[in-house]
């Protein structure tokens, strides 16, 4: 499962690099994913929260060192090599958006292709005359207690494809998928004193096919960068379901554990003690479970307890357990700890109505861009916290990531203020297809095999990052990008993993024949006329949801009222998410100086 | 407003008959405590309508005004139906009796508390990206004081309710600028006292159209009145 020698690179067999005209290729030597576990040395610093406090955390962000070139014949090709002097370079923030530092620009298109302006390409190539490359470079050295430690290196994202090279030799290090994490074991790479970390970042890659989001198109490293290192055992994956029972008074925890022996070390015995820890700090039970790791690199484990009349979570109170995960050594040494925060919630469908805990519920939704004027998506967790207040504010009980998973701390605090998530895969194909199409033509993802593991693992990504949240109750398979077998692949993969939440796919409505890849009827900006046919039609049905509707930017959201009318009248109208929270506009400033906000259009180029 | 459903576009003769009006008869009779003045407007709509103005003014400084029309055959949508006039950019205090605090509008104003409200002129001007409409006191303004520092203004009362639109830049000003820091220092307060404004829509904003309950056709005669008076401190 861990690579723990060098790489022994092989370039792709037909003559391309990896980010071109290589839509099987989507990662090298990349770590499985996993449910981020930061480990922490005791119980109360688990129990704080603060990553960045952990004896086992290095932070990564801060000034790198960078050059930008306008297309990958213009990189530096060695720039990786221990030789390589970067101290010319620029310096450049990390994370961030390279076009809000200075290079390149910010360009916002909506359906069309971005480098539709430079080049004329079909699926699966990349562009080649204009496709903008940053390398990066940091050094770091690494504690004395880290010496003897396997180290991980993590990216939270970026956008679109990268390369990471350690002290001069390629980690294997390339990942896709712009919005979720990438994560490399640097162990057999790291060496004494400095080390030097090069990462070559692609505007566009072949999957950036997959990647047509009706937004602001930027680059570079936008979300964190860390180091981790792994204790002699270290909670590496983890699992915790909650069901109630048939009262929707007592539930079933199970937690599932998934611990590495990284060095395989001898464990004459070795335990993981799972206590479930209530808001107010009570101990609500306690297990240990002995570990066989005798000789073994890892071990599964799993633990199902009866809690008797939790507190459920619901939008309306979110009321949050601590799991905390001890893990111990021989002769009960304490190793490591881990703390994670759950709620007791059962979502699911009675009589095609979405239930929670027992109960119809109504989205009163919107969709967000994870976005702010100054960063872009390169967010910071002061403007999620301004977002989730407002929305709680004005009674918002439910969010669409649209269109991509989002920063990791967005999910805990939709956890903790109570919002109900359509997480959405990071996929949208809009300029492959038009509306009234009849059948897949060249539409991607559709049929096409070359794209079936690309957008599986996307899925996998953010089901195993994510799949802890209570908050998160559906599962969305992307936005805008028409239909074909591979969304019945995906439909299919989310389903079986993950029994306790339910799958949507608005892209069903355009084409039929996919109709089994999602659970509920969705639809955009249909009248309230329309919602009212389909309630009335005869016959079973999947429920309703309007997964964007009441388009409101300007002066606008007119008779909404009508809508939620709908919503409390017929049951299988289920609510909708309004298009969308806040506009994505960009400070910027004239040539006089004179600070505004720019929006589609104001920096160039096509907006369509 | 750009796009939408092209009310901009499909409407423009009402736009076009908001600036080019001919005054085709002024009639004033002297009725001792009060004068009636009676005004008829040819409105150049695509075919002829007729605005008549009734100003009954009062020796007490209160003026009643009552607004009729008569919209031509065949007409587009009418976006909104009143009067503008305005102030000097002192009189900037707003206090008003209807729904608020936050803007209405035919079709989104389900959160407005009619209530006694407060508000500056400058502050009715919602940021919206693109500078737009807004700060609209929708149906049912029972009345409204605009007023210097001093108490010194203007105070209208809808018979029974009307619309009032207060804001530092006039319509046309607005949909000329790109971005706020695009529009012209203003030097004034543009108010409008409206029978009705069409709604805002929004089921999406490429094509639908203001649902037809919120919006005025041009099939039938509209009338309204509200009373003007002046408010000094002296």
């Amino acid at each position: 499962m861990f690579n723990k020698t060098k790489l022994t690179y092989t370039p792709p067999e037909n003559g391309y690099p990896e980010w071109n005209n290589n839509p099987e290729i989507f990662q090298l030597n990349r770590m499985p994913q996993h449910a981020l576990a930061i480990p922490f040395q005791d119980h109360d610093q688990a129990l704080n929260y603060h990553n960045e406090k952990s004896p086992f955390y290095k932070d990564l962000n801060g000034k790198w060192k960078f050059y930008f070139s306008e297309n990958p014949d213009q990189r530096i090709k060695d720039f990786y090599q221990h030789d390589y002097d970067v101290s010319k370079w620029d310096n450049i923030k990390v994370p961030a958006h390279w076009q809000l530092e200075g290079y390149d620009y910010p360009q916002y298109v909506n359906t069309r292709y971005p480098w539709i302006e430079h080049e004329d390409i079909q699926a699966p190539f990349a562009p080649t005359n204009y496709n903008p490359v940053g390398q990066y470079v940091t050094s770091f050295e690494l504690e004395d207690t880290w010496k003897e430690k396997p180290v991980i290196l993590h990216f939270a994202g970026v956008e679109a494809a990268f390369y990471v090279w350690l002290n001069g030799e390629l980690v294997g290090g390339y990942s896709e998928d712009t919005f979720t994490p990438a994560e490399f074991n640097l162990t057999p790479y790291l060496q004494d004193g400095k080390n030097k970390l090069a990462v070559e970042v692609y505007r566009w890659a072949d999957a950036s096919w997959l990647e047509d989001q009706d937004f602001w198109r930027m680059s570079g490293i936008f979300r964190d960068v860390y180091l981790y290192a792994i204790p002699e055992l270290h909670l590496y994956d983890h699992r915790i379901r909650t069901s109630l029972d048939e009262s929707y008074q007592n539930a079933t925890l199970e937690v599932q554990a998934y611990v590495l022996n990284y060095f395989k070390q001898s464990f004459q015995t070795s335990k993981l003690e799972i206590e479930l820890v209530s808001a107010e700090n009570q101990s609500v039970t306690k297990q240990t479970i002995e570990l066989d790791l005798y000789q073994k690199e890892s071990a599964t484990v799993t633990i199902t307890t009866n809690i008797s009349e939790p507190r459920q979570w619901s939008a309306e109170d979110p009321y949050l357990y601590t799991v905390v995960f001890t893990l111990k050594g021989e002769d009960d040494q304490i190793v490591e700890v881990f703390a994670t925060k759950i709620g007791f919630r059962q979502f699911e469908m009675i009589d095609n109505i979405m239930h929670i805990n027992g109960k119809r519920i109504i989205f009163k939704g919107t969709n967000r861009h994870e976005f702010s004027a100054d960063h872009g998506r390169a967010v910071t967790e002061q403007d999620m916290i301004d977002d989730i207040v407002l929305m709680k504010k004005y009674n918002i009980n439910a969010v669409r990531t649209s269109h991509y998973p989002n920063h990791p701390k967005w999910y805990d605090l939709c956890d903790q203020y109570g919002l109900y998530v359509i997480d959405e895969t990071n996929l949208e194909t809009h300029g492959t297809w038009r509306y009234g199409q009849q059948t897949l033509e060249n539409s991607l993802p559709g049929s096409k095999p070359e794209w079936t593991e690309n957008v599986l693992d996307r899925c996998k990504s953010m089901y195993e990052r994510d799949k802890n949240h209570p908050s998160i109750v559906i599962w969305s398979l992307g936005n805008e990008s028409f239909g074909g077998d591979n969304f019945l692949k995906m439909h299919d993969f989310y389903r079986s993993e993950d029994p306790t939440r339910l799958v949507h796919y608005e892209g069903i409505f355009h084409y039929r024949p996919s109709d089994r890849a999602s659970d509920m009827e969705s639809t955009m900006y249909r009248s309230p006329q329309e919602l009212e046919f389909y309630a009335n039609q005869p016959g079973e049905k999947k429920p309703y949801i309007l997964c964007e509707y009441s388009h409101s930017m300007g002066n606008s959201t007119g008779n909404l009222h009508k809508y939620t009318e709908l919503f409390d009248r017929y049951p299988t109208l289920q609510g909708g998410f309004i298009w969308d929270w806040k506009d994505q506009a960009l400070r910027h400033h004239t040539e006089e100086g004179t600070e505004f906000l720019a929006y589609g259009g104001d920096f160039g180029g096509i907006t369509a | 407003m750009i796009g939408g459903s092209h009310v901009n576009e499909k409407s423009q003769e009402w736009r076009k008959a908001s600036l080019d009006r001919s005054l085709i008869n002024l009639d004033v009779k002297d009725h001792g405590s009060y004068a009636l003045v009676d005004v008829y407007y040819q409105l150049f709509t695509s075919s002829v309508s007729t605005a008549a103005i009734r100003y009954k003014v009062h020796a007490s400084h209160q003026i009643e005004v009552e607004h009729l029309l008569q919209p031509g055959n065949g007409l587009s949508d009418i976006p909104e139906i009143g009067m503008r006039f305005e102030l000097d950019q002192s009189f900037d205090l707003l206090t008003w009796f209807g729904k608020g605090p936050h803007e209405t509008y035919w079709d989104r104003q389900k959160s407005g508390k009619v209530a006694i409200h407060e508000g500056k002129v400058a502050d009715q001007l919602q940021p919206y990206l693109r500078p737009q409409e807004s700060g609209n006191k929708c149906g049912g303004v029972r009345w409204m004081e605009i007023t210097d520092k001093q108490g010194n203004g203007i105070k209208i009362s809808g018979d029974p309710t009307v619309e009032v639109n207060a804001l530092p830049f006039t319509p046309f000003e607005l949909e000329e600028a790109s971005h706020h820091y695009k529009l012209p220092k203003s030097d004034k307060v543009s108010v409008r006292i409206n029978g009705w404004q069409m709604g805002v829509g929004g089921d999406d904003s490429w094509g639908q159209p203001t649902h037809p309950e919120f919006r005025m056709f041009a099939n039938q005669n509209y009338s309204y009145r509200f009373t003007l008076e002046g408010l000094t401190t002296k």
